[in-house]
């Protein structure tokens, strides 16, 4: 211990066996060397590894021992630095603390020993120390106050377990993750409230339950083996597996597990961190499933295209090389059939195109349609390419003029005059029938003999590339027809649907709006 | 070809589901002095082969009713060992090797190249 300054008084006092800190009229000009009387008290004091200081009545520090230097990195002046030795004090919330408002400063001014108390100190070089006070009154035998002496405890480390204990919290709180404890036996200890969302119990409910509690019947095993590695001090790392929710579905999840040990090494339980991958699954499917779309689209372009290719490019061929030796009728046909394919592969291209360039939702320019011509343009187009097919309109009534687009109504009843033809017997009717219905708008039905469908798959049909089996077994096709009309249909304001009949065979009808009254 | 000139014109048994190609198919033959017989399913294929011999069998695979893959295969099953080229437009060289057929062609093709192909796979068992 340094002892500095001049004798004074008090301490003469002291020497003559009174106790420290005798008057304060003495205190006040304490300026001197602290030579106690009570030496063995005083290298108590000194020799212990807990910081304690003393100062007179007005709060000048007139002891100090090396534990308490060392936690102020600093050794005060004795007898002029006052209240505290430290360099700078805090509050808890970090704002600044004066001296002498310290709670050695209350404990002097109130007179009374203060406790529970906790402030942080900075040192001259800048690092802190959380430490609690003990400050306490000391008293002559008149009972009046002559000093205090203080012990401080130095709480930086459980400080800083206590802020990663509550930051670890906040973590495990607000994390998307389920975050469980549980012991070596599988008993939930903790369960965080992402744990909840995911899988439905409240901590409550689970937390001294075995964690089998949400796993399905099938997969119990898998525990066994968690547990099994965990007791061996092994991870279990992104297992990707099932967990059952309280309400019986199943989450999947991607699951790591980790052992926790105690201070001595010991495993003393698991962390399990849950991680709900229901949209990376989604997304996963989503992608395996478009990559089949696009493997069947790939099939179904090359066949649909490259066919009647394959008859162009042969025919020309043909009639290139041969065509001087050929009867006239076949090489009519061939030339024929050049012209139809052509035809078709027109079809197809616009059809792609308008998937492609209509998005859903978006609207067409329309203007008043009379919608009988048109039928009856599409039904004399068609029975220019196929005189085989009994093909009939019924106009029911006065049909008003309709609001459409006259080019791409007339590609919709065409399309779908064609898929009554692919799915009927040879020789069945198409019946197409025009009229008003009841809110006032023009429907449009294609009646055909043919295959029917299910009512299942009503909706199905107006998919792009979508293929009913039946439609598969009947006839080729690339499902882009229906998927084209309905896109025309809805771009001018109108619905389109398909509606088996008991009998068999389909009526597919599609609706428009009706123009105003003016363009009667 | 070659020495086994023969007398008889080759058979062709072609089966497609689509009626242009097949008349396409069939006058590019006959052109070339073949004799053609079509079938425009699996199914009537097999009914054609089972009222006449042919030398070779020119096979789509996409159709409906019986496609081209259950047609040689039941053709297999019946104990016939018909030279069969595939024909289509997708994947029709790995279907090949799948069934273990003689050829492949691709659609689009060269008709001549088509013919050139049936003379190949049918030789063998034109001249045994
Ligand atoms: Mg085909």
């Amino acid at each position: 211990m340094k002892i500095g300054g001049t004798p004074a008084q008090t301490n003469r006092q002291q020497e003559n066996g009174s106790p420290p800190f005798a008057a304060k009229a003495a205190v006040t000009s304490a300026a001197e060397p602290v030579r106690t009387g009570d030496l063995p008290y005083r290298r108590l004091l000194e020799a212990l590894g807990v910081a304690v200081y003393a100062t007179d009545a007005a709060g000048r520090i007139v002891f100090f021992n090396d534990a308490a230097a060392e936690l102020w990195g600093r050794r005060p002046e004795l007898g002029k630095d006052e209240w505290c030795g430290s360099y700078r004090i805090l509050h808890p919330d970090g704002t600044h603390m004066p001296h002498d408002q310290c709670p050695m400063a209350i404990c002097l001014k109130e007179n009374r020993a203060v406790r529970g108390m906790e402030a942080i100190a900075e040192r001259p070089d800048g690092s802190h120390f959380w430490f609690m006070p003990f400050p306490t009154p000391i008293r002559d035998d008149a009972g009046r106050l002559v000093g205090a002496i203080n012990v401080l405890i130095d709480v930086t480390d459980r400080k800083r377990a206590e802020v990663d204990a509550f930051r670890f919290a906040g973590i495990v709180e607000s994390s998307d993750d389920a975050i469980v404890s549980k012991d070596v036996n599988g008993i939930i200890g903790s369960w965080n409230p992402a744990a909840e969302r995911i899988f439905g119990y409240t901590a409550d409910e689970v937390i001294g339950r075995s964690v089998r509690l949400i796993i399905p019947p099938d997969r119990q095993n898998e525990e066994d083996e968690v547990l099994r590695r965990i007791k061996i001090g092994e991870r279990v790392d992104h297992f990707e597996t099932l967990r059952r929710r309280k309400d019986g579905t199943d989450v999947p999840i991607s699951l790591t597990v980790s052992p926790v040990k105690d201070e001595t090494g010991c495993i003393i339980g698991a962390s399990k961190i849950a991680r709900d991958i229901t949209v990376q699954k989604r997304a996963e499917e989503a992608l395996h499933k478009s990559i089949a779309v696009k493997d069947e689209f790939l099939s179904l372009v090359s066949h649909e295209l490259k066919t009647p290719i394959a008859t162009i490019l042969g025919n020309a061929l043909v009639l290139l090389r041969r065509g001087d030796t050929l009867p006239a009728a076949d090489k009519e046909q061939a030339l024929r059939d050049v012209a139809d394919e052509a035809d078709k592969l027109q079809r197809i291209i616009e059809n792609l195109l308008l998937l492609t360039r209509l998005d859903a939702g978006q609207e067409l320019d329309t203007e008043p349609v009379r919608v009988p011509a048109l039928v009856a343009q599409a039904i004399a187009g068609f029975q220019h390419r196929n005189v085989k097919r009994p093909i009939s309109m019924l106009e029911e009534g006065g049909v008003p003029i309709a609001l459409g687009q006259p080019a791409m109504l007339l590609l919709v009843i065409e399309n779908m005059i064609s898929n009554a033809d692919k799915y009927s017997p040879s020789g069945a009717p198409i019946e197409c029938v025009v009229r008003e219905n009841s809110e006032g708008e023009i429907d449009v039905s294609v009646r055909d003999y043919g295959i029917g469908l299910d009512t299942a798959e009503a909706e199905e049909l107006f998919t792009p590339f979508y293929r009913s089996p039946k439609a598969r077994a009947k006839a080729k096709g690339m499902g882009l027809g229906l998927a084209v009309c309905k896109r025309l249909v809805e771009a001018q304001g109108g619905r389109i649907w398909a509606c088996a009949r008991p009998e068999g065979g389909c009526d597919f009808t599609f609706t428009l709006r009706r123009a105003e009254e003016d363009w009667e | 070809m070659g020495s086994a000139i023969s007398v008889q014109p080759l058979r062709v048994l072609i089966i497609d589901d689509d009626q242009a190609l097949l008349r396409m198919l069939r006058l590019s033959m006959l052109s070339e002095g073949l004799e053609v017989a079509t079938a425009s399913d699996g199914f009537t294929g097999l009914e054609a082969l089972a009222r006449d011999n042919f030398d070779a069998i020119v096979l789509d695979l996409q159709m409906p009713n019986m496609d081209g893959r259950t047609f040689y295969r039941q053709m297999l099953a019946q104990g016939r060992r018909t030279p069969v080229l595939i024909l289509s437009a997708y994947g029709a060289e790995a279907a090949r090797r799948e069934l273990r057929a003689d050829a492949a062609l691709p659609k689009p093709f060269d008709p001549d190249v088509l013919v050139e192909t049936i003379r190949r796979i049918a030789e063998p068992a034109a001249s045994s």
